[in-house]
């Protein structure tokens, strides 16, 4: 229970009871009725003494209940997970693999097993510290003694569908064991995947061998037979779908795949299976429904691991988005390139090129965002619908062509061109020589300096817009304008390659799909991901999105759908993210990594530890290890605290109704 | 409880806690008087009835019936016999009804008791044949009643004490002047009331019916809660009357107020002397015979 669980804050209401009751003692005192005063003395002190003792009943009385709630609460006072033992003390670490691949036959069991081997074997004056490792390593807790119920924490341990790479184990553990003092003895528990080894062997030997690292000990889990039949990849063709199913060691059986639409079963196939390798069943769809659906395949014979037997998928049939272009020529160079880069990107548009001229400007904010192919096409009859659609959130991706080179001031923009730097005294190509890879629209662009730009406007652009690419001679390349929430992201070239080669270059379709994601707001997510990945949820206006799990619950409170958020993938299925404008599939399975049953041979193992025991530095005799408590339970102060006011109360309390009786 | 009779015999309907227990005020009168001259005939010190007092020569006017015929055959003079009874004709019982008297720590509080002594006293007058009136007062007068022989009338009076009820504070000044004013003959007066008021105030108002030559007597009636109030603590005091409260100290209660109520006692006393009234401080934890006794002997000194 937390200090804001519910249940306490209800708890902390109880306190109004001796407030209430005080209260009420206070505004209805007991009178003792007499003949007269006439003889009486008033006694002022004696008001004060017993306004006093009222306030310390009080007082005792809040103060027993506030702390039998917070005993409720079972506070802790933690201290930092360093073993404060001598120099040479020694600290057991045992890393677990918890990988998806630890689910293979009885793999987990059997670590299991090798830790409580492990823990059987400490001295009397160890300590140990279990860390379970997949994705990223989770220190499960703190270093404790022999004493301590490890059963406790063993009996959560679960493997999950993550990732396990062994170089980056290595590494976290290594930070870890830096940041402790006493020598640590480190022992790995897993299958030791021959995927998860990292390119080079150098990463799998600790830098902490040199210092308080006193060896790491490969503790491999034994394979019986390496047989496994998985799902690897489920592809959406033109023809239909196709499932490959990959083998290990099969004997010639054959092998069965059924595909579900949404629920629903729709086709079942049978192939003979290769011995070792891919088998593709091609499965043909009838008809897709519009937008997303979840497409599960089964591969349905049994082997050692089941839950690689399945594969989810997202089937996106959502029709593209219509975006406008603008232009003075449908036919143009620079429609074909614009309408090429933007229909190929992710996002899923479809370019509706409209001739500036045959314009009915109302459609204009029907697009969240448009395309000019050169904006000196704007003439004053169109240039205030423009700018209040910007002005209204709208966006514009544009470039500057022939029309913009005969005006002196670029409309919408108004930027002032600069007559000496005109393209036409351009003698040799101008290349990029400063880009701002920070701007979302760049971010995931690369090839600037490969464009050659031979003609181009020398702009002014003031104060007001932010240059993102510069050519060698200073002049703006891309720049961005701001009006209000609404956005021009402007070239100033042509998009022909006639001026420049920036069309034809490999950059410009990343560039124009990413500034057309970031100049519509669409941060589209990735429909397809692995265990263990993060799902970016980013904020969009005042809220983020919920998330639900494959299990139908939902991942944010209230107060995070408004955050942006990264959310760890941990569970297989489909994942609902809903933000403030859409609703996505996104479907998560293991890494299929996880699922190929080759793992390091005996003589790698070999070969490892004696890469591990070569630079071992010599260690000093550990003394008795002292390790401090790492969380000091309250629950006894309280009950003592409780029993001191107990006591206090009686004796005032009785007291006082000593006083109230009056007679005896 | 201190209790100068036995709880057993006659003398048993003396004790408050019995009289308590009798609703109707006429029974507990007669319960009373009857009870307590049980208790006298075993005393050789008071008589009481229609007992001889002196013989006076016959003037014109008197009645014949009271001339004593014997005396007449023996000495052929005619002499009228007088009695005790004609001495002090009239008896005029005024009873506190403030709130400050329905005070009690026990059974009976000290407005009960005073009925009951009120009601005894006019019992006991009107069989001896004395006019009874009373004046019910608290803040002013509540019920007057004219001293009268009449019969009916001594029921009248204690009707008139039945159906007092406690209540408001006390100005001792009213039924003095009141009584002042109507009475012109010379009687007894019985106060009966916890006089919380001041001694030499409450005197001033008693002086002039002193002068008049009427015979006072002062029941002071205090409950033994007011005599030794039982407080073991401090306590948040309500004046009955007033409903003023006061924060009053157990040190106090303890060290001071038993000599502050004695020397109001005392205060009240030296201040009925000084006219020539009788005091009788009554416990209303003891019995009633107490009070009558003093009444008596009250009777016999003025006689």
């Amino acid at each position: 229970m937390s200090l804001i669980a519910p249940l306490f804050l209800l708890g902390l209401f109880s306190i109004a009871l001796p407030i209430w009751l005080h209260r009420m003692n206070t505004l209805n005192p007991e009178r003792h009725a007499f003949p007269s005063a006439m003889l009486l003395e008033h006694s002022k002190r004696t008001l004060i003494q017993k306004k006093l003792k009222y306030l310390l009943l009080m007082a005792l009385r809040i103060g027993f209940l506030g702390l039998l709630i917070f005993a409720f609460a079972k506070p802790l006072i933690s201290r930092p997970p360093v073993i404060a033992g001598g120099e040479g003390a020694i600290l057991h670490m045992i890393v677990i693999d918890t990988s998806f691949s630890m689910k293979y036959s009885d793999q987990f069991n059997q670590a299991m097993g090798k830790v409580s081997e492990i823990l059987n074997e400490l001295e009397a004056d160890d300590a140990a510290q279990l860390i379970a490792a997949s994705n990223t390593i989770e220190v499960l807790m703190d270093p404790a003694g022999i004493n301590f119920d490890f059963d406790q924490v063993l009996g959560r341990l679960q493997p999950g569908f993550g990732r396990l790479e062994m170089g980056n184990v290595i590494a976290s553990i290594d930070q870890l064991v830096s940041e402790i003092e006493q020598t640590v003895e480190l022992h790995l528990i897993s299958d030791f995947q021959e995927s998860a080894l990292p390119s080079k062997f150098s990463e799998l030997v600790p830098d902490a061998l040199k210092t308080n690292l006193r060896v790491l000990n490969l503790h491999q889990i034994s394979q019986d037979n390496a047989v496994n039949a998985y799902i690897d990849t489920v592809v959406h063709t033109e023809n239909g779908i196709e499932v490959a199913v990959r083998t290990y060691q099969n004997d010639g059986a054959e092998g069965s795949v059924e595909i579900m639409l949404n629920g629903e079963s729709i086709n079942q196939e049978t192939l003979a299976l290769s011995d070792t390798g891919l088998t593709i069943f091609e499965f043909s769809i009838d008809e897709i429904p519009e937008g997303e659906n979840r497409l599960v395949a089964k591969y349905l014979n049994d082997d050692s691991l089941d839950e690689d037997n399945i594969r989810y998928y997202v089937l996106d049939n959502t029709p593209p988005k219509p975006v406008l272009l603008l232009t003075e020529n449908t036919d143009a160079l620079s429609v074909k390139y614009l309408t090429a880069a933007v229909e190929s990107g992710q996002q899923g548009y479809r370019i509706e090129a409209v001739r500036i001229n045959e314009l009915d400007p109302r459609i204009i904010k029907r697009y969240p965002w448009i395309l000019i192919d050169d904006l000196g096409l704007v003439n004053e009859t169109l240039e205030p619908v423009i700018t209040e659609y910007l002005n209204n959130g709208g966006a514009i991706f544009a470039a500057l062509g022939t029309r913009a080179a005969e005006k002196n001031t670029i409309p919408v923009v108004n930027f002032d061109v600069s007559a000496d730097r005109l393209a036409s005294d351009i003698t040799a190509p101008y290349t990029v020589s400063a880009i701002d890879l920070s701007h979302p629209a760049l971010a995931e662009t690369s090839g600037w300096r490969d464009i050659n730009v031979t003609r181009f406007l020398g702009l002014d652009v003031g104060n007001n817009a932010d240059v993102i690419v510069t050519l060698e001679d200073g002049s703006p390349l891309v720049i961005e304008k701001k009006f209000g929430t609404g956005r021009v992201l402007l070239l100033s070239t042509s998009l022909d390659n006639r001026q420049n080669d920036l069309p034809v270059r490999p950059v410009f379709v990343n560039f124009v799909a990413e500034a057309g994601k970031y100049l519509s707001g669409d941060q589209k997510l990735i429909q397809n991901q692995v265990a263990g990945d993060y799902l970016q949820l980013v904020q969009s206006g005042s809220s983020a999105g919920q998330v639900i799990d494959p299990q139908g619950a939902n991942l944010l409170s209230l107060a995070e759908t408004h955050r942006s958020q990264d959310i760890k993938l941990n569970l297989t299925g489909f994942y609902e993210i809903y933000t403030s404008d859409t609703e996505t599939l996104v479907a998560v399975n293991p890494d299929v990594r996880e699922s190929e049953p080759s793992f390091m041979t005996i003589e790698a193992i070999s070969a490892w530890r004696d890469a591990l025991s070569a630079p071992q530095v010599s260690v000093s005799d550990s003394g008795p290890i002292n390790i401090q408590q790492d969380s000091i339970e309250l629950w006894h102060i309280l009950l003592v605290l409780m029993g001191v006011i107990v006591l206090i109360e009686s004796i005032i309390g009785n007291h006082y109704l000593g006083a109230r009786r009056g007679y005896t | 409880m201190n209790s100068t009779l036995p709880k057993s015999g006659p003398a048993r309907l003396l004790q408050p806690d019995v009289l308590a227990g009798l609703s109707n005020l006429e029974l507990v009168a007669r319960a009373v008087v009857e009870g307590f001259l049980i208790g006298l005939h075993r005393s050789p010190q008071f008589g009481f009835s229609q007992e001889f007092a002196e013989y006076r020569p016959y003037v014109e006017g008197d009645d014949l019936r009271y001339v004593d015929w014997n005396v007449y055959a023996r000495s052929e003079k005619t002499y009228i016999k007088r009695y005790l009874g004609e001495t002090n004709s009239h008896m005029m019982l005024l009873l506190d009804s403030s709130a400050s008297m329905s005070y009690g720590s026990t059974d009976i509080n000290k407005f009960q008791y005073g009925k009951y002594l009120a009601a005894s006293l006019a019992f006991m007058a009107s069989q001896q044949h004395d006019a009874v009136g009373c004046i019910i007062f608290d803040e002013g007068i509540v019920e007057y009643r004219a001293p009268s022989t009449r019969s009916g009338r001594l029921m009248g009076v204690l009707h008139a004490i039945d159906k007092a009820e406690a209540s408001h504070g006390t100005d001792l000044g009213k039924p003095f002047q009141h009584f002042s004013e109507y009475s012109k003959r010379r009687g007894m007066v019985v106060v009966i009331s916890d006089f919380y008021s001041n001694a030499q105030e409450m005197i001033e108002n008693v002086r002039p019916l002193a002068f008049k030559g009427q015979d006072i007597i002062l029941f002071q009636l205090l409950d033994p809660g007011e005599l030794n109030p039982g407080f073991k603590d401090d306590v948040l005091i309500e004046d009955l009357e007033t409903g003023e409260t006061l924060e009053v100290s157990r040190k106090f209660i303890r060290d001071r107020y038993p000599e502050i109520i004695q020397d109001h006692i005392l205060s009240i006393n030296e201040a009925a002397q000084s006219v020539g009234a009788d005091h009788v401080l009554v416990n209303t934890s003891e019995p009633l015979d107490q009070a009558l006794r003093n009444y008596l002997m009250f009777r016999q000194r003025r006689r």
